[in-house]
């Protein structure tokens, strides 16, 4: 298919046609309870960001792309920062996202400081996330035009390098992130052949679909993959149940946008980490929460004070996780390669809408993809009221026993993946997928690149084949252009590196073992 | 036990289940339930880089998994090397593991027994005892909160799926 190029860096006609279609009420009132609904799971411990983003997908396909997406956006934004909230209260981050969050925010809920915390957590993330959306939508057009120069080379040596990107970075070993890949590469091989149209890998009759179901895919292997876990580990964990006295009703002393400013150098610099971890495949809001944190307490004045309750680890910390949310899906949108788990759920909501991810999609979606980018820039404005209220919500809130939640989620999972195709065999799929996800978190292989490499799986064969029958089979293809060498080199490179790290990693152990 | 050892067992597990898979995919699922390649042949597929057969990529990814399977096996074999770690004891610790789920195997059960009842019986009906089956094994034993707390959560996600999204269930004999 051939597509038409749209110069320029922002086409100001398609600004305004997704502004238009974005000033109506179910769009406004679709982010308002995202939100709320993902700051509420975001806050609750065992409940994680991705499987707020996996149960509320099926929520959206009835709805239009310009209400679906921003909800879904607007989950994804309030479970990273309601993560913040108990991790702050109770010293238990709600999701990977807050780990650094915890390190200043409980000493500060210790010393009776907990509403200044999680006011400084709110407002450095949304401001850094509002800089993350602003570099997505200044580079997300030009990159996906860009892109569109991309023949079948170039694609597959770029989606291999994701590939072996999520592998490496998404888990502790590249052995086994490269494993959960190539499971993940397997699953999405079950179906018809995207070339010649026959059965492959027909067990059950999968193989005379067209593919595994995405949706289903997806809730099987966060969402009730982690509620197997939960139930595993028998958390009963009350919200409420911490040591220290969570009601910040009482408490006077709060956190404005103007003191914010005081620590501008902490706010700037974790949101540049945060956003740059957010471009890189592999790399999410946790690590950039630490890395985030981590430099800011070199550069700080006060580097002393961290780690006691100081409110500028709390603003590094969320600063840096809160900027990954808008970077972490410029790859998707623009390349179509979906970097970490979250926009790996993200990338399924955009194909449920009809709206496919990668080079093309402002020449398909153009009005849309402004519209969703509005809409994110909207949800930050909407999210320091909203947060403020979730939060003292929240505060109040004494006693929700875990496994009082955990049936109602395994319904949801069900209901969620019968709904979008209306078959139970999507149903089962979900169940052998959760499952199975379970069994791999047991033996610490990490589900989110086999997601990933599900999602990658069929365009990267598409690449890879296309390229092998375009060259009669001559691997040289790969290397021959400049881009595909690039990429193909970081991808041995990256290899090499981890590989090296390992074995220096292993005999550093070994000597400290006395071995 | 150090964490370094359960790490190292865990390589292995995953090791060994990744060349079962690569080896079932290779001797069965490829051959016999791919179109075209028992008649081409797997391996005349692979080194003629026939890109336009079906069994083409899978069996690249095979080849990949089992590698990788390989490294994870090998790396464990290495780190034993001349250690007293003896087949039983292996053996033994990957049982204490399986005993270790016997908590989740009511759960999966129940899973699975919901997946085969569904259709014949209805999916509202299935899935209502399914909650409160999962409800009563995490501790709720109060038969009124059960009632209402089943009554509130299904009545809510009836409203929901099949009122207002419309999404037509399996009704089986009851409903």
């Amino acid at each position: 298919m051939e597509h038409k190029h749209i110069d320029g860096v922002i086409n100001m006609e398609m600004v305004f046609e997704g502004l238009l279609s974005l000033a109506h009420w179910q769009p406004i009132l679709a982010i308002v309870s995202g939100l709320v609904i993902g700051s509420f799971i975001g806050a609750t411990p065992g409940l994680t960001g991705n499987m707020a983003l996996a149960i509320t997908v099926p929520l959206t396909f009835k709805l239009p792309p310009v209400v679906g997406i921003p909800f879904l956006l607007a989950v994804y934004k309030g479970s990273l920062s309601g993560s913040s909230y108990s991790a702050i209260l109770m010293n238990i981050p709600g999701t990977s996202a807050a780990v650094a969050t915890v390190l200043d925010g409980y000493p500060m809920t210790q010393k009776g400081l907990a509403l200044r915390a999680m006011k400084a957590g709110l407002y450095s993330s949304v401001a850094a996330d509002t800089f993350s959306d602003l570099i997505l939508i200044a580079f997300a057009f030009p990159l996906a035009n860009a892109a569109l120069n991309f023949g079948p080379a170039q694609k597959a040596s770029l989606l291999v390098l994701a590939l072996v990107l999520c592998g490496g970075l998404l888990g502790d070993s590249l052995a086994k992130g490269l494993l959960a890949s190539m499971l993940g590469l397997l699953f999405s091989m079950v179906g018809l052949d995207p070339i010649v149209g026959r059965a492959r890998l027909n067990i059950f009759g999968l193989g005379r679909m067209e593919s595994i179901d995405l949706v289903a895919f997806l809730i099987g292997a966060f969402a009730l993959a982690e509620v197997l876990m939960q139930i595993r580990k028998n958390t009963n964990q009350d919200i409420g149940s911490g040591k220290v006295s969570m009601d910040i009703g009482e408490q006077r002393e709060g956190f404005t946008f103007r003191e914010l400013f005081r620590y501008k150098k902490a706010l700037i610099v974790s949101s540049i980490i945060g956003t740059v971890i957010g471009i890189v495949p592999g790399a999410g809001a946790s690590i950039a929460g630490l890395l985030g944190y981590s430099t800011v307490k070199k550069i700080s004045n006060e580097p002393e004070k961290f780690g006691t309750g100081h409110v500028e680890g709390v603003i590094a910390a969320e600063a840096a996780s809160g900027a990954v949310s808008g970077a972490n899906i410029l790859p998707l949108l623009t390349l179509g390669i979906p970097g970490n788990a979250a926009a790996a759920i993200l990338g399924a909501a955009f194909l449920l809408q009809g709206i496919t991810p990668g080079p093309t999609i402002f020449v398909d979606s153009g009005p849309q993809m402004y519209s969703i980018f509005l809409a994110m820039i909207l949800a930050n404005a909407l999210h320091v009221p909203l947060g403020s209220l979730v939060m003292k919500a929240f505060s109040k809130i004494r006693s929700i026993p875990f496994h009082i939640l955990q049936p109602v989620i395994i319904s949801l999972c069900i209901l969620g993946s019968y709904s979008v195709n209306q078959r139970m065999l999507d149903v089962y799929i979900m169940l052998a997928i959760g499952v199975i996800a379970y069994l791999m978190r047991r033996v610490d292989i990490p589900v989110a690149p086999m997601v990933v490499a599900y999602i990658l799986g069929r365009q990267t064969e598409m690449a890879i084949r296309q390229s092998l029958l375009i060259s009669g089979g001559s691997l040289k293809i790969f290397i021959d252009n400049p881009l595909s060498l690039l990429f193909t080199s970081c991808t041995v490179l990256l290899l090499a590196w981890t590989l090296y790290v390992k074995c220096r990693r292993d005999a550093s152990n070994k000597l400290h073992a006395g071995v | 036990m150090t964490t370094g050892t359960r790490q190292n067992r865990t390589d292995l597990y995953s090791g060994l289940v990744a060349i079962v898979i690569a080896g079932a995919c290779w001797f069965w699922l490829i051959p016999f339930r791919t179109a075209n390649a028992k008649e081409q042949g797997i391996l005349k597929i692979i080194i003629s880089k026939s890109a336009n057969q079906p069994g083409f990529f899978p069996a690249i990814v095979t080849i990949m998994l089992f590698i990788v399977g390989l490294v994870l096996t090998l790396e464990y074999a290495y780190a034993h090397k001349g250690s007293e770690e003896s087949l039983s004891r292996l053996l033994k610790a990957a049982f204490k593991s399986i005993k270790a789920e016997n908590k989740m195997l009511p759960i999966i059960t129940a899973l699975l027994a919901y997946g085969l009842l569904v259709n014949g019986i209805g999916f509202w009906t299935t899935t209502t005892i399914l909650l409160g089956t999962l409800l009563y094994y995490s501790g709720v034993k109060d038969s009124r909160f059960l009632a209402l707390y089943l009554a509130a959560t299904m009545g809510g996600l009836y409203i929901f799926f099949s009122v207002i999204v419309q999404v037509r269930f399996p009704s089986g004999l009851l409903f």
